[in-house]
């Protein structure tokens, strides 16, 4: 194939005209798509997602958990941006807390969404270690208990901490840690006030 | 304007294969003689049809809201006259037209019809199969059942992948320098993870911030119509559902008016039957209806539609983003695949590639919708296993090719064996959740004891079988010859 100087030259100028002429196409059809996003020239357009922001806090009692490993599953309203004629809807998350043994026995938590970092799934805290072992494929140490998700199996062991905190892939293919909930102990209160984004409710 | 050089090849090589364009088979119509696999056409056309048409008649009852839908589809299903039939027929011709796509498609590659500037006929097939996958999974929501819900869920989820991209690079960025440290060799870079933010490393990470534009999650939202499931995902999955079939719909009939071709060229005695039979499975199995969606409690066991079975096995062995990865990597190579078969051979057992590809793809998507559906899977220990058997297929499609393409010089097959087993058990000893050669390679774990160390006596007995298999082959062709 012949390929000369000046068709060098025509074929460097058309990439910015063809990329110039489809930028203007573009960005119209993505706003329409989703018109929450901002212009193409204010680079607006793919930095801004729509997060989901918390309707209202939870609290619960220190005394609700009485010893080590007890745990309660709670439902966590979060406000999320729709786009029809509504504008939002609200959501709840299923979230779990659960009381994990310290070495003076003081009580500690964790506060984990129950939406699974991997595809999505609800998953479940399993305190039966012949369950986990036999239909996850991990084998808890003794006493210890973990999380684990039905649809690929991922199990998380709130006693180890990845990167994104508390809750580290023991097993399975999920990438992370589970989403955490913020909370802070007020004496003998624990307030649940908001979710780690990511993932879909 | 005279168009630069590089671009009239582009248009000519369009042109070329624009003018063999078939959509169902009517070009091939003498063909269905010898060969009875050429009237999955029709077939294809009719099955399409047929769902469209019952489709329609479902519209006429059906609300897409979330309070409504699966309160409709009730109604249909058990009060309306013949509605049950209507939704059953929607639903088996639906899966009739993904099963002729897939063998159609199999056809194609087997009968080698792509050859001859007729690849455009592959991708023609290729994106009505992807209508339908697509389809399906849209048209599933609209029950609003939890099976929709979740697997809408689970397919909205995975391009989110998309944004860790960047941050897997830096990644493996840890891993080479942190592993070049500890061999001493001097570097600048400090070995600190991550995590933590060190040298070169938080730059990655900082460069992932910038060329990272959350291209997943605003895919995520655009296919979602927001930031959760809820009533704009019904309305778009809807719309959607509609439209791509009605815009096929014009074009194939746009294109059929304007060339004066026939559309449906077997006897209508046979289109009948095919018709009755999707009938008659409505009639048998009616489609079923599932609970209805509840975000809150994820059904277990949950399982996708029969054709995401193997992909969704797949999801649970491999971590998440190289699992992302692969799942583009398959519609890749049934696109570009036989852009690189340009022999003008046709009989399949002489184009070994081909072949033991088709035979990897049919025995890979078999075995594992198999294994989802007794419900084996053990995350642990399957992974060698598996990897193991795709080394035997590839292996033996190697062997054959080079029987093909080097006559029996046996020194050749040697060294192209011991090449691919060699690049393999690089890939395949790696740390199975991620796939970085280096981690694998150098651990602790490369000889211990394990699955992943057993392997390696399987390797051995392999490539020795390999060896064996080659030598006495070309002594016994060496000898044939001579006699």
């Amino acid at each position: 194939m012949k390929f000369e100087r000046r068709e060098f030259i025509k074929t460097l100028l058309a990439i910015p005209v063809i990329g110039g002429i489809s930028a203007l196409f573009i960005s119209p059809f993505v706003r329409f798509l989703k018109p929450s996003s901002g212009p193409l020239a204010t680079a607006e357009i793919f930095k801004q997602p729509d997060k989901p922001s918390p309707v209202r806090e939870i609290s619960f009692g220190v005394s609700d958990f009485p010893e080590n490993w007890s745990f309660k599953y709670f439902m966590f309203q979060e406000s999320n941006r729709e786009y029809t004629s509504v504008g939002e809807q609200i959501k709840t998350i299923p979230g779990v807390i659960v009381r994990t043994p310290t070495s003076d026995g003081s009580p500690d938590f964790v506060v984990f969404s129950r939406v699974c970092p991997h595809l999505g799934c609800v998953f479940n805290f399993v305190p039966i270690e012949e369950e986990v072992a036999k239909g996850y494929n991990y084998a808890p140490p003794p006493g210890q208990k973990v999380f684990a998700c039905p649809c690929h199996l991922s199990v998380y062991d709130p006693m180890q901490t990845d990167t994104k905190g508390r809750g580290k892939v023991v097993s399975g293919p999920a990438p992370r840690s589970p989403f955490k909930f913020n909370f802070v102990r007020n004496g003998d209160r624990i307030l649940v006030s908001s979710l780690e984004s990511g993932g879909i409710s | 304007m005279e168009l630069p050089s590089i671009f009239k090849a582009v248009k000519k090589s369009v042109m070329d294969r624009l003018k063999n364009v078939d959509f169902f088979d009517e070009n091939f119509v003498d063909k269905q003689v010898d060969n009875v696999w050429y009237k999955l056409g029709p077939i294809q056309w009719l099955t399409w049809i047929v769902t469209i048409v019952t489709g329609a008649i479902l519209v006429a009852f059906y609300v897409p809201t979330s309070e409504q839908a699966y309160d409709t589809i009730i109604v249909i299903q058990e009060h309306i006259p013949f509605g049950g039939l209507m939704r059953g027929m929607h639903k088996y011709g639906a899966d009739a037209f993904i099963i002729a796509c897939t063998l159609k498609m199999y056809r194609m590659f087997i009968c080698a019809d792509y050859k001859g500037n007729r690849e455009l006929n592959l991708w023609i097939c290729f994106f009505l199969l992807l209508l339908g996958f697509y389809s399906g999974l849209s048209g599933y929501l609209l029950i609003w059942n939890q099976r929709a819900f979740w697997a809408t869920k689970v397919f909205a989820t995975f391009p989110g992948y998309m944004d860790q991209f960047g941050l897997n690079l830096a990644f493996l960025g840890e891993t080479v320098v942190n592993k070049l440290i500890e061999w001493g060799v001097p570097t600048s870079l400090p070995a600190i993870p991550v995590s933590e933010g060190g040298g070169i490393l938080l730059d990655m990470k900082l460069l992932n911030q910038y060329i990272n534009f959350n291209m997943g999650m605003v895919t995520q939202q655009i296919l979602l119509g927001g930031s959760a499931i809820g009533q704009a995902t019904i309305t778009r999955f809807y719309s959607m559902h509609l439209a791509l079939s009605t815009i096929g719909l014009i074009v194939v009939e746009l294109y059929f008016y304007s060339n004066k071709k026939k559309r449906f060229n077997i006897p209508w005695s046979e289109g009948f039957l095919i018709i009755f039979m999707i009938a008659a499975a409505a009639i048998i199995f009616p489609a079923e209806m599932g609970a209805r969606a509840n975000p809150a409690v994820t059904p277990l066991p949950i399982l996708s539609d029969w054709y995401f079975l193997a992909l969704y096995q797949m999801y649970k062995y491999i971590e998440p983003v190289l699992a992302t990865f692969i799942t583009m990597l398959i519609p890749a190579t049934v696109l570009f695949l036989p852009f690189f078969d340009r022999s003008k051979e046709k009989s399949i057992t002489k184009r070994p590639i081909i072949m033991w590809t088709a035979i990897m793809g049919a025995i890979s998507a078999i075995a594992f919708s198999v294994l989802i559906i007794l419900n084996i899977a053990n995350i642990n220990t399957d992974p060698p296993y598996w990897v193991a058997g795709t080394t035997i297929l590839i292996a033996i499609g190697i062997y054959f090719s080079q029987k093909q393409y080097a006559g029996i010089n046996r020194w050749r097959l040697l060294s192209v064996h011991v090449l691919f087993l060699a690049l393999y058990l690089m890939r395949v000893h790696t740390v199975p959740y991620f796939g970085l050669p280096l981690e694998g390679m150098l651990g602790d774990g490369f000889f211990a004891d394990g699955p992943w160390g057993r392997m390696w006596v399987f390797y051995g007995g392999f490539a020795a079988l390999h060896i064996l298999t080659m030598l006495w082959e070309s002594k016994f062709l060496a000898n044939k010859e001579a006699k």
